[in-house]
């Protein structure tokens, strides 16, 4: 059984699309496609998963030669994580491949789907992550026939993916439709869009994220189109209630960013809520010319570093994943 | 099963939030929860994940089966599975519970 931990500092490390982003509503935009080879169960129990994962062997190509990858074993709960590709991964029964290209692109294989493929962009822009899709599509079908229905369009594990087989997913910051208390009344109408919003739960202060509600009788680019209006529309909106709020009170959210200044800077001990809610005010704090320093990336970069959920759902370090992001926070922002 | 709106004995679906208690739904009540006015009620969900979120999210409905329901005979997987994880289990799932789906599909389109 593999029991190596995965490397810390690759895993907190932000990847491109978060720290080099300096949007300041919009953090990023992921496409998911999930394709499974035709005549075979989607969840691998009871299958030979390690035959399967040498048969998608191939779909790895498409993140390059520097791909990173982390096995995982789903019964043992076991796993290891290696800066660099080492094919063939020592793989279980029961095992999973994840692999990263270290910035914006994700492959999983053996899941609960055969083969899972996520992109990401920092922009609001479509172009880039439709030709990932098409790149996805044209590795899979050098490897198999994909499962496909007349009415359902490709078959997922989840109904919800069925139909394109795809996700489009947005992260947004919207501390001041949280503030001025719109953000229900918004993500309700994005709902009605077919668009699901949430809060993140480890980063508070009006962090959202919005996935299509279902994929079937759509394609990739309706999809990413949809995204985009909707996340435009919110992006829009936020942006009004950041001016009414300089317009109107001022006085409020100087002192919100004040106290989370000096909260960050003399704190020694945070929960990882309390952390993303200070650092969310830091940032609405910048993008209001509140602040001069630091720089969006930087705060972008804190942000990341305190998705516990991220390290929780790689190795099951729920026990030190708090005390490593406050670390990580301390470390980035109240240095500065 | 009744609906835990109008009380009839024909509820069709099981709605359950992302947080609070779960209701059992009749077909005209599941049309007025579709309003905007009710969405507010499930909004928003306390986690979502930043990475490995698959663009899957957290469950909103889940269709309640009357009786027995049928089970696939390929991979075994029957309706309470479905209801409880949101996954199928293979292709042959998508023509055994063709006439659940379409209510699923119903509901978030």
């Amino acid at each position: 059984m593999l029991s190596l931990a995965p490397s810390l500092e690759l895993l907190l490390r932000p990847p491109r699309w978060i720290a080099a982003n300096a949007n300041p509503v919009w953090l990023a935009t992921r496409v998911t496609v999930i394709r499974n080879l035709v005549g075979a169960p989607f969840v691998p129990e009871g299958t030979d998963r390690r035959r399967l994962l040498e048969q998608l062997e191939v779909l790895t190509d498409i993140l390059g030669p520097g791909a990173r990858q982390a096995v995982f074993d789903d019964h043992g709960g076991t796993g290891w994580w290696s800066e660099r590709a080492l094919w063939p991964p020592v793989l279980t029964e029961n095992a999973r491949l994840f692999l990263s290209d270290g910035e914006d692109r994700w492959l999983i294989l053996g899941g609960q789907d055969h083969a899972v493929f996520s992109a990401v962009e920092t922009s609001p822009g479509r172009g880039g992550l439709l030709d990932q899709v098409r790149l996805f599509d044209e590795a899979f079908s050098a490897v198999g026939e994909a499962a496909h229905h007349d009415e359902h369009g490709y078959l997922t594990s989840s109904p919800r993916r069925a139909g394109a087989g795809v996700g489009v997913e947005l992260v947004l910051h919207l501390p001041a439709l949280m503030l001025t208390r719109q953000l229900r009344r918004l993500l309700s109408a994005a709902a009605q869009l077919g668009f699901w919003g949430t809060a993140i739960g480890p980063v508070g202060g009006g962090m959202v994220t919005l996935v299509n509600l279902v994929a079937l009788r759509h394609g990739p680019g309706e999809l990413l189109d949809s995204a985009g209006r909707v996340g435009e529309l919110l992006a829009g909106a936020e942006e009004s209630a950041r001016g009414a709020l300089l317009a109107g009170r001022r006085n409020l959210v100087e002192d919100g960013v004040g106290r989370a200044w000096g909260i960050l800077n003399r704190g020694t001990h945070f929960e990882e809520l309390e952390a993303g809610t200070l650092c969310s005010w830091i940032r609405l704090g910048r993008c209001l010319d509140l602040l001069h320093r630091p720089s969006l990336n930087r705060i972008n970069a804190a942000l990341w570093s305190l998705q516990g959920d991220l390290l929780e759902s790689l190795a099951g370090w729920r026990s030190t994943t708090p005390r490593q992001a406050r670390s990580e926070v301390l470390a980035r922002l109240g240095r500065r | 099963m009744n609906c835990d709106r109008c009380g009839s004995d024909e509820a069709v679906v099981r709605f359950i939030p992302a947080w609070g208690q779960d209701m059992a739904l009749c077909d005209p009540c599941l049309e007025l929860v579709r309003s905007e006015a009710e969405w507010e009620m499930w909004l928003p969900s306390p986690s979502a994940d930043f990475l490995f979120g698959l663009g899957v999210p957290s469950p909103l409905i889940r269709i309640a089966q009357r009786g027995e329901g049928p089970v696939c005979p390929v991979c075994g997987t029957n309706w309470s599975d479905f209801a409880q994880a949101e996954r199928l289990g293979c292709p042959t799932c998508y023509d055994v519970f063709d006439d659940h789906l379409r209510l699923f599909y119903r509901f978030h389109e």
